[in-house]
């Protein structure tokens, strides 16, 4: 039987559950060129929702964790080699050219053509996890030999118990994206396009005649309207590597970042007073296990 | 059973671990249990026991006796007083033999606390006395407070003390309880009984006043993103005692409230 012994029970363990959650904050933005073609998003979220079931075989159980995404906006960059127009000498003179047809050039910016989707209320995210609890010794590597407990604390090298969720199981949902973007996706380029033209309608007309080819070889590019949700949520999971960003952030903060329970060793038990040293007390066999009902944590006192 | 049955948070510590942590305390600030006048602390030779503490208190200086003030008696030799065990038994009793006087076997729910305490007093040689009568010292001396006659060495005596408790709540706060306290083989009796009076005493109005823990405002950061609340569970046929004393452990039943 241990000397020390904390039990908390499913509930609690609840409680402080939704405390770690609500406390998970997670915001990114990034861009990957493919050549002429880029892409780029910015994302913040946040969780919701979601079970904490304690498991007889020492795990626990998140289930149907909601990942909301407070900002989900992607964005699509297409380099176009630059084209120019007019220019051309239309009242010719011995001295040169008195009048020229004004010189407009398009496609000058990289990229040229950048459609913004704001997703944020049409993707969807979940989910789920099983962890059991591990137990660390930490000692700091760069902790001298027979440095006392003071000279460690003092240089900030204090050894630490730590206990960690160990992932088991994990299963997130890769971003669903409903394929009503299409439309959404469609009229963006369009913008976009439109933004980039100058002049009035009647020359912007006449470009985009010009330009039809190229405006097709976009859309083309983009699979609109065909299962554009799919190749959306593939650009952003797959090729953006956004999905591997969350669930690592995700499993990080449940798992690696944040220790469920971290203190130093030997543990102080008597603040430095008046001059004098604290007082600290070595921890021996700590050790947590998890049933089906709480969950209990173990250690003995140090010799 | 579960630990958590009836409360969110249940804890523990039993007998041998607590002593565990009195053992630590003691190495680790001596100056808590060991007391003599700025002569005796200053002279290792002149204390009774040898005192045993960590690397860190050498190497950090802390003092191992704290200094006492000489006894306001006329002609007031050194003295020291060292408390050198400390020992706590919670029920059923098993590593304390009570004496008779608290009334064994330890009642439930109740611990057992013994200490061995060694103190002595400077004896001034006989010349040094002789010196200071023939010069006419003494009275001079009175009028000086915070003198001491010095001494070779002390006379040291130690004594066994016991202690039988309890804890308790109001509901507000958790706190020890003396119920009586015996100092072994003492004679004659009147000096037993004015020394065990003033140590009870001293114990309840002095030191036990100062271990009481509000326990409704123990409030702890959880990782900076909530605070957690914890409360006792109010005593009910489920748990009939809390905190407990039972089994050789002290246990305790808490309920938590966790807010952001």
């Amino acid at each position: 039987m241990s000397e020390i012994t904390v039990a908390a029970s499913e509930d609690a363990v609840k409680e402080l559950f939704v405390a770690m959650r609500d406390g998970f904050r997670f915001d990114k933005r990034d861009r990957v060129d493919f050549g002429p073609f880029s892409a780029g998003y910015d994302v913040a979220l946040r969780l919701e929702d979601g079970e904490v079931d304690l498991r007889s075989d020492n795990s626990i159980a998140i289930e149907e964790l909601d990942v909301k995404w407070d900002t989900l906006k992607a964005w699509l960059g297409f380099d176009i080699r630059e084209i120019c127009f007019g220019g051309w000498c239309i009242l010719p003179t011995p001295f040169g050219c008195a009048v020229r047809v004004p010189r407009v050039c398009v496609f000058s910016r990289d990229p040229d053509i950048k459609p913004e989707l704001d997703l944020s209320g049409i993707a969807t995210s979940e989910v789920s996890v099983t962890a059991s609890p591990e137990t660390r010794y930490f000692v700091d590597p760069s902790r001298p030999p027979g440095m006392t407990p003071i000279q460690a604390e003092m240089a900030g090298m204090s050894n630490r118990w730590q206990v960690f969720l160990d992932p088991g199981d994990v299963d997130l949902d890769p971003i669903d994206i409903a394929d009503t973007v299409g439309d959404l996706l469609e009229r963006a380029v369009s913008e976009s396009i439109d933004a980039l033209l100058p002049g009035p309608d009647w020359f912007r007309d006449a470009i985009l005649a010009i330009l039809g080819p190229i405006i097709d070889l976009i859309r083309r590019l983009l699979s609109i309207p065909d299962e554009i949700g799919d190749w959306l949520s593939d650009l952003l999971n797959a090729r953006l590597g956004l999905f591997n960003l969350i669930f690592g952030a995700i499993l990080d903060y449940f798992a690696e970042q944040s220790a469920i329970v971290d203190f130093e060793d030997p543990f102080p038990i008597l603040p430095a007073a008046g001059g004098l040293i604290p007082v600290k007390v070595p921890i021996t066999d700590f050790a947590v296990r998890v049933s089906d009902v709480e969950m209990v944590v173990e250690a003995d006192v140090g010799s | 059973m579960a630990l958590t049955d009836n409360c969110d948070l249940y804890g523990s510590i039993g007998e041998k671990g607590l002593n565990l942590v009195g053992r630590h305390v003691m190495r680790q600030r001596p100056s808590l249990f060991n007391y003599g006048t700025a002569g005796v602390a200053a002279n290792r030779s002149l204390w009774c026991r040898a005192i045993d503490a960590t690397r860190d208190v050498t190497e950090f200086a802390d003092p191992l006796m704290s200094i006492a003030p000489p006894l306001p008696v006329p002609g007031t030799s050194e003295y020291c007083v060292q408390i050198v065990a400390v020992e706590i038994d919670f029920h059923p009793g098993n590593t304390i033999a009570i004496p008779p006087e608290l009334g064994p076997p330890l009642p439930a729910q109740h611990f057992a606390g013994g200490a061995r305490v060694c103190a002595g007093i400077g004896c001034p040689s006989e010349m040094l006395v002789d010196r200071l009568a023939a010069a006419g010292r003494g009275p001079k001396e009175r009028e000086r407070p915070g003198m001491t006659i010095p001494a070779a060495e002390l006379d040291c005596f130690c004594l066994e003390l016991f202690v039988l408790g309890h804890v308790e709540t109001d509901g507000a706060r958790l706190s020890a309880a003396l119920d009586r306290l015996e100092i072994v083989e003492i004679t004659p009796e009147g000096l037993e009984h004015g020394l065990e009076c003033y140590l009870e005493t001293l114990i309840r109005l002095a030191i036990l006043p100062q271990l009481r823990v509000a326990v409704p405002t123990l409030a702890l950061d959880l990782l900076d993103l909530a605070t957690v609340t914890i409360s006792p569970v109010s005593p009910s046929a489920a748990v009939p005692n809390n905190p407990a004393i039972e089994d050789d452990e002290l246990r305790g039943f808490l309920d938590v409230a966790v807010a952001p």
